[in-house]
């Protein structure tokens, strides 16, 4: 049984490595605690879905893995989060090197305003991966491929991002995403913007590649969670309330929060 | 329970349940019904139960289109998913039982023409009793989704077994003892062998009103059978 209790993390699934451990995680914006000693593992090489109502603090939990709640003012993290073992908010790591290795996908896609070929190649070039022009490309190349979107823009790389369709800039952000060779993929409502065919290409994409990656991706949508991820954690109130596989929590879950949230209930 | 944000869903997953209870109900009449013929020799009562068996297959076609209605339409999850599935799985093993009464029915008319066997008939009687019993047992205990209650009737399963194992040896040794028996004999097997198999559908019922109330699989231990004449 891979359900936890409310007192700890409990195991990820079994087998798998661990490569994210939350513990004790609290955040404040300002005099308001937003998250409440929550403790969380994630497995290496899977899908993570966070779920639960607008405002329960998946979110936010999301942004301590890549510290993007530093960039807003006021707000303070307590609490551990390691990224293999090391704890991401030590004084020795730099938050950008960081978000290159924990990379970041929106809910609205949000490509810069340059050309496809530019939107993929900025970041291993800032990030010093790749510095010819052959060495770029390949990379432009590959990454583009690994998020689908290779075929249908491989005639146009010199035309702006901007001018995709929108399931095809959040490809590109993907795309993005993965040039810089990150460990771990973050997803904030990736699809919500997106029609049910580009959905689709999304959820084939992370389904691909969650073979390398470990993609941690918080969704409103119970039956994307229950498509993509492998574990499934739920959030409610700034709690964690309850983390296992997928498949359990989605037929059997264990505490009666979960249920009525994933059932429509009047919680 | 909270009651879902939208009511047209609890409406729909309450129709559900009770279409199956009322298919319950219809199930348990016509195996008390083909008990009854075959006790009293009744050929007018067997040949209802045998015109009222389209009823039953019936509502489980109906409610088979119901629960893949509602699995499409309302993509239903946790507890809603598994009454959904409980409620088919249910339906498919209650028109099973309907199809042995009406088997038991249908040799009840061919047994009311041969010599009445009156000690092998009150055999018959009290394993009909017991398993028409078992099955109401394990629907009232859907109907009130009492676990307890379930699992009495799950546990209780060897009971019939044994009846059914006596019965078997009886009739051995009536058909041995005179072979013009056993044409009524071999019927009296048929309808014995049904209302084993209408028990073992009780258990089923059981199991499943387990897994919709806990989420859990009923892990069935194979029962160590007691007689060597029966597989």
């Amino acid at each position: 049984m891979t359900h936890q209790s409310d007192e700890g993390p409990g195991p990820a699934t079994p087998g798998d490595a661990i490569k994210i451990r939350a513990r004790g995680i609290n955040v404040f914006y300002g005099a308001k605690q937003a998250l409440f000693d929550v403790s969380l593992d994630v497995p290496e090489k899977s899908v993570t879905a966070l779920i639960g109502p607008s405002g329960c603090g998946k979110s936010t939990f999301l942004r301590c893995i890549n510290r993007m709640n530093d960039t807003i003012a006021g707000t303070r993290v307590e609490g551990r989060v390691e990224l293999d073992g090391e704890d991401v908010n030590d004084r020795s790591i730099d938050p950008v090197v960081l978000r290159a290795r924990v990379g970041m996908v929106f809910q609205k896609p949000n490509p810069f305003p340059k050309t496809i070929y530019e939107n993929v190649a900025y970041g291993p070039r800032i990030h010093g991966i790749a510095t010819t022009k052959p060495e770029l490309d390949a990379i432009v190349e590959k990454s583009l491929k690994r998020a689908g979107l290779w075929s249908e823009v491989a005639d146009r790389l010199q035309q702006p991002g901007t001018g995709l369709s929108g399931g095809q800039q959040q490809r590109l952000v993907i795309a993005r995403a993965i040039a810089v060779s990150p460990e771990v993929i973050l997803m904030d409502e990736p699809c919500s913007a997106l029609d049910p065919i580009a959905t689709a290409r999304i959820e084939e994409l992370i389904d691909e590649l969650r073979n390398q990656y470990c993609i941690v991706i918080v969704t409103h949508s119970m039956a994307q969670a229950a498509r993509v991820s492998q574990k499934t954690a739920f959030f409610h109130m700034g709690k964690l309330v309850e983390a296992g596989a997928t498949g359990d929590i989605f037929t059997n879950p264990r505490d009666g929060r979960t249920q009525d949230y994933i059932t429509g209930r009047f919680g | 329970m909270n009651e879902h944000i939208v009511k047209s869903y609890e409406d729909e997953l309450n129709a559900l349940t009770a279409e199956c209870a009322r298919m319950g109900g219809l199930t348990e009449a016509q195996v008390a019904d083909s008990l009854e013929a075959v006790i009293r020799r009744d050929q007018a009562l067997a040949e209802q139960v045998v015109a009222r068996d389209e009823r039953l297959d019936i509502l489980q076609a109906d409610i088979e289109r119901k629960a893949i209605r509602l699995i499409a339409l309302r993509q239903p999850m946790a507890n809603d998913l598994r009454r959904t599935v409980a409620a088919m799985k249910i339906a498919n093993n209650l028109e099973r039982c309907g199809d042995l009464a009406k088997n038991i029915a249908k040799r009840t008319m061919v047994l009311a023409e041969a010599e009445p066997m009156a000690a092998l008939t009150r055999s018959i009687e009290r394993m009909g009793r017991l398993v028409s019993g078992r099955l109401k047992d394990v629907l009232d205990a859907y109907t009130a989704s009492n676990l307890e209650r379930a699992l009495q009737v799950w546990s209780r399963d060897d009971e019939v077994d044994e009846h059914y194992n006596s019965l078997f040896r009886e009739l051995l040794t009536y058909m041995m003892g005179d072979p013009r028996t056993i044409t009524a004999c071999a019927h009296l097997l048929f309808v014995a062998k049904n209302m084993e198999r209408i028990g073992d559908h009780a258990t089923n019922i059981a199991e499943i009103i387990h897994y919709e109330i806990t989420g859990d699989e009923m892990m069935s231990v194979p029962r160590p059978k007691t007689d060597g004449l029966t597989v």
